[in-house]
């Protein structure tokens, strides 16, 4: 935060005259204004650079010694000379305030709509697009065309891939298809948690013939989800 | 090693541990990366910093890395903010390598979040992650 500064009130107190001292007040309130407006702009800034760059801007504003050495003038001009620094000062800091813009915010507002992990509406939303997507996977997956040649051998490496995964994932295989260029995996609700912690795994191994997978979730039948892996070359 | 046509957000090899409850004993923090000194291929979890949206043509993170004792292997992963896995993609590689990975932009919604996994062959490492965003 940025005050006024002690020399900055001995260059006042030089004046004198009544014009002088008229003139002193002006100043000092401006400075106030100044230090007022300094701050609520401080305070909507909280971080280190905006701190910094407020302190940058500070002494290059006309203020207020350049008014004390343009002494001389009436009272009523000084004051319309006060309001346009006044409203100059208000110009430069909305210019301020939108060079503070961090980049964070400027990111979450271009990122950020309502959140669904907050907000129900926006979360029924988040659910509405994932079932598309999945949708769109799982159409593409059945209008491909069958390479029996490879959707045999793929699905036998595929299964051989499952079968060494932790019993939890491997039990609960519901069903493997494989066609022309993607192979789809069922597996159940019940593989739980292990699933997830078993995926980079059973992904590896593998990466060398598929190495794109998407997943999604659907109705299992019995109320709960069921995890489908589309693996494609 | 490769000309950015955008910003990257070059996070060094050093940010990946190892992966699960795996030891990090032979896992080497070096100042041009992290190795694999294990005497065996371990399995590296990076972080990936995502700082905007993804843009329509996908999420892509380059990864830079060595493999001179045999093959590495690496996945983009994506989970949404349930924490359900959206989908991942992969390249292997011998020698040095600098690769690109994509996710779809359907696969980076809004709120996920991304790491990279890799497989390390005993003397592989990890130079570096780079985002592009």
């Amino acid at each position: 935060m940025v005050y006024p500064t002690a020399a900055e009130y001995s260059t006042l107190s030089r004046c004198n005259d009544a014009a002088c001292a008229m003139k002193a007040r002006n100043t000092k309130v401006l400075s106030w204004v100044l230090v007022i407006l300094l701050a609520a702009c401080d305070g909507q800034h909280g971080d280190a650079s905006a701190q910094i760059e407020v302190r940058a801007m500070a002494p290059a504003s006309p203020m207020p010694l350049q008014l004390s050495a343009a002494s001389g003038t009436v009272p009523e001009a000084e004051m319309v000379q006060v309001r346009q620094q006044l409203a100059e000062l208000h110009r430069e800091i909305a210019e301020l305030r939108k060079q503070l813009l961090s980049p964070r915010d400027t990111v979450k507002a271009a990122d950020s709509g309502p959140d669904p992990r907050h907000d129900p509406a926006a979360r029924a939303e988040a659910d509405r697009v994932e079932q598309g997507r999945v949708a769109v996977s799982e159409t593409a997956f059945r209008t491909e065309g069958l390479d029996a040649r490879w959707s045999q051998s793929t699905a036998a490496a595929m299964r051989a891939a499952l079968s060494v995964s932790d019993e939890t994932v491997r039990d609960h295989v519901r069903s493997v298809e494989c066609r022309s260029q993607t192979c789809r995996v069922e597996i159940s609700a019940d593989a739980g948690a292990t699933l997830e912690q078993d995926m980079p795994v059973l992904i590896g191994r593998l990466g060398n013939t598929l190495s794109n997978v998407t997943a999604g979730r659907i109705d299992q039948g019995d109320g709960r989800q069921a995890t489908v892996l589309y693996f494609s070359r | 090693m490769h000309s950015p046509a955008f910003a990257l957000t070059t996070q060094q090899g050093s940010i990946c541990k190892p992966y699960a409850n795996v030891s990090p004993t032979g896992l080497s923090s070096q100042l041009n990366g992290i190795y694999n000194f294990s005497g065996a291929a371990m399995n590296v979890i990076c972080p990936v910093v995502r700082t905007a949206a993804a843009p329509a043509g996908g999420f892509s993170v380059w990864v830079d890395g060595n493999a001179s004792s045999g093959t590495a292997y690496c996945y983009l992963y994506s989970y949404n903010y349930n924490q359900q896995f959206m989908g991942a993609t992969s390249f292997t590689a011998t020698g040095t390598f600098s690769n690109l990975l994509t996710l779809p932009q359907s696969q980076v919604p809004t709120y996920s979040s991304q790491a990279v996994f890799c497989g390390l062959p005993n003397g592989g490492g990890i130079f570096d992650v780079e985002p592009v965003q």
